[in-house]
């Protein structure tokens, strides 16, 4: 019962721009698309399985996920599936089914433009519905919940916070601590920028032809996903228990990462991530500036997935790890190990 | 095909137009606890779990997979979310099935649901397009417009409808988690009931359901441990552009490629012959002919004739939706997986009241958007 072989990351490309762009998330996508593809220099007509991705509380709009059909390979006919979540999840389903032996190439993009609410409250939406989202929490409250837990076990401190905006956004720690509290103990610029416009597109590929068409694929030495509960309650706000998890299944711990790139909609998660992944020796962390200065819903972590795929692919880098989360607090992370030869 | 796959648990819940008794938690728990019950397992033991629901805005709960995460025992392992429109719970066995076929792991359990109750789904997909023409119709007036596109090419008796209905709600009788069960009614009640889009009446159409379907897949070594597995011996999704004009609202393409993939993986090359019975997606049910051409079973324009035979009646040569199909319960995005799910029962033996006498051979379909999002399956009582 012999299975495909490896998959491989064989092309990447991104799109993002502060505030509003483009008319439309299909006019968004079509250039990122081909890039990607022509990065890859894989024919349309090549690819089998689509996996596109986006929250539509981001349009506003059900079922508008059908416009992007018309600018991803869709004819004929493909196996496309749409996610209403981050690209790097339909990137997991696409790494699956070629896997599955559903075909030899896959697509994954992502797009997503700013909200016209308040994307805060709006990701208050992902609580219980019943008990927690009624009292009205933003992801923000949330978020600051468990920088105090982290304040409160003696983990970390918002020195410690504030080097990380400091390294990510290139201001002065004292800087960052004089600025105001938006939800105590978080400041504005430990939360990430998400009024931005972005795609992110990647090429996998099973091992053959299509990986021999590049120098350098980014094969996928391991993935895996992990969710804690739904109940805040009920969790170690101290420590991202999925992601440990995630890190051991793939042999993360202790070894050499020389990129990680991390989705980290608040400055804190960096600490708590990079702490669970318990890497022995990292390299550079969040090559790209990571998610506090471009954080846009739906593609972010796809964006991260692709930087350090990216990294490979270009050859800064022979093994990187690539992080998504979803959900309060990190509930929901995903982690990807490329690697240049496996 | 890669690693065999097999469906060892089914579960469902009794469908309602309002499931007030519980949550959506409640409601994912009951079909899941049914499937693990019937596959004789606990919830630490499934590797992965997949969830599959319509868009999030229908209850206004976004990333579903993370609240329910503790009702669908997912805590500590990958969960999966698939969407696609109403092809929802297709598309979340098929998920499912990759993870199986794939080697990633032995135990998945795949759960859908929709708690219309609770959402605004009518209302919902009326919503205009951005930067699309307003189409200011719902499902109901979109599908109207594809039966009398059919009825234009190929002059059905005006009785099709009644005709496919009558079937669908007589053999909902016989399922007892069907939420309309209408014991006794005539061909008559379905003719002069309400006219709602032309050539559809109310008694055509599938009501709006609260509900949830569960699955329990396993590999080979998992599944040989029982008695009756249902092996996945095919499993396809295709989608193609809504608004195209290579685009046949009433033959899509994705539909016909989506079917023959899955005769192909299975190695069925007369599907109207060789299958035993079929779960088919028809949420109004003047939409069966098409249906059944678009899927290979009949000829284009020999659909209608086909109701008119009764061959696909329980007593025919090809029972499809033996279970009643929408038109007993229509929980969008769980409605897909119920379609998949009843094939399974069908080909385990275990479909009850409602069992098609030594089915071994079914095909399970889902459909969503403007069917232009498709998702099948095969199952088989023998591996090969």
């Amino acid at each position: 019962m012999s299975g495909p072989g490896r998959v491989a990351v064989t092309g990447y490309a991104e799109f993002v721009a502060p505030g509003l762009a483009g008319a439309s998330d299909a006019e968004l996508l079509a250039p990122v698309v081909d890039q990607a593809l022509l990065a890859a220099g894989v024919d349309r007509g090549a690819v089998g399985v689509v996996g596109t991705a986006g929250f539509e509380f981001g349009s506003g709009v059900i079922g508008a996920m059908m416009d992007v059909l018309d600018v991803v390979p869709s004819w004929p006919p493909v196996t496309h599936t749409h996610l209403e979540g981050d690209g790097a999840f339909a990137f997991a389903e696409a790494w699956l089914r070629l896997l599955s032996g559903e075909a030899e190439v896959a697509l994954v993009a992502a797009f997503s433009r700013p909200l016209a609410a308040d994307l805060d409250r709006v990701l208050g939406q992902q609580l219980d519905p019943y008990l927690i989202g009624p009292l009205g929490p933003g992801a923000r409250h949330i978020a600051a919940l468990q920088a105090r837990c982290l304040l409160g076990a003696g983990r970390y401190t918002e020195r410690d916070f504030a080097g990380v905006v400091s390294a990510r956004r290139g201001i002065p720690v004292d800087e960052v601590l004089a600025a105001p509290y938006v939800a105590s103990p978080l400041r504005g610029l430990d939360c990430s920028v998400t009024d931005c416009s972005a795609v992110a597109a990647a090429v996998l590929a099973v091992e053959g032809p299509f990986t021999d068409a590049v120098p350098r694929p980014a094969w996928i030495s391991g993935l895996d996903q992990r969710v804690e509960s739904g109940a805040l309650g009920l969790r170690d706000l101290t420590e991202s228990a999925s992601t440990r998890l995630a890190a051991e299944r793939l042999g993360l711990p202790g070894s050499s990462i020389d990129v990680v790139e991390l989705h980290t909609p608040y400055s804190h998660h960096e600490l708590l991530l990079l702490d669970a992944i318990g890497a022995g020796k990292v390299g550079v962390v969040n090559r790209s500036g990571g998610a506090l200065p471009a954080d846009p819903l739906g593609v972010s972590g796809l964006l991260r997935l692709g930087v350090a795929a990216s990294a490979v692919l270009t050859g800064a880098a022979d093994r990187a790890v690539g992080h998504a989360s979803n959900g309060p607090a990190l509930q929901h992370n995903l982690l990807c190990l490329f690697e240049s030869e496996s | 095909m890669t690693r065999p796959c097999a469906v060892i648990g089914v579960g469902q819940t009794k469908f309602a137009a309002a499931r007030r008794d519980v949550t959506l938690a409640g409601l994912v728990r009951e079909a899941g606890q049914r499937a693990l019950e019937d596959a004789e397992l606990d919830w630490p033991e499934v590797d992965a779990v997949v969830l599959g629901k319509a868009p999030d805005f229908l209850e206004g709960v976004m990333s579903p997979e993370l609240y329910l995460a503790d009702a669908l025992g997912a805590v500590g392992k990958p969960v999966y979310r698939a969407y696609t429109s109403g092809s929802a719970g297709g598309v979340a066995a098929s998920v499912g099935v990759g993870l199986i076929r794939s080697g990633q792991h032995a135990r998945v359990l795949v759960v859908a649901f929709e708690k219309q109750s609770e959402a605004r789904a009518a209302g919902a997909t009326l919503q205009p397009v951005p930067f699309e023409a307003p189409w200011h119709g719902g499902t109901g007036s979109l599908f109207g417009a594809v039966c009398q596109e059919y009825i234009a090419r190929y002059k059905p008796p005006p009785d099709t409808g009644d005709l496919a209905a009558l079937k669908e709600r007589q053999n909902a009788v016989r399922n007892p988690y069907a939420q309309i069960r209408k014991p006794g009614i005539t061909l008559e009640d379905i003719a002069n009931s309400r006219m709602l889009w032309e050539p559809i009446r109310l008694l055509h159409s599938s009501p709006s359901s609260d509900g949830a379907c569960a699955v329990v897949l396993a590999d080979e070594p998992a599944a040989r441990r029982y008695v009756r597995p249902a092996w996945v011996l095919g499993c396809a999704v295709r989608s193609e552009p809504p608004v195209s004009p290579k685009h046949d609202n009433v033959d899509p393409r994705a539909g016909r490629d989506c079917a023959a993939a899955v005769y192909r993986q299975a190695g069925i090359t007369n599907p109207a012959r060789e299958l035993d019975v079929a779960e088919l997606f028809v949420p109004y049910s003047w939409l069966e002919p098409a249906t059944l051409e678009n899927l290979g079973l009949a000829s284009p324009g020999e659909g209608w004739q086909l109701v008119a035979r009764g061959v696909t009646a329980m007593t025919g040569a090809l029972p499809v939706n033996p279970s009643g199909g929408l038109l007993g319960a229509n929980p969008i995005g769980a409605a897909g997986l119920v379609r998949l799910a009843e094939a399974a029962l069908q080909v385990r033996g275990a479909a009850g009241e409602h069992q098609v006498d030594g089915a071994r051979l079914a095909l399970g379909h889902a459909a969503g958007g403007f069917s232009n999002c498709v998702a099948a399956w095969i199952v088989g009582a023998e591996l090969s």
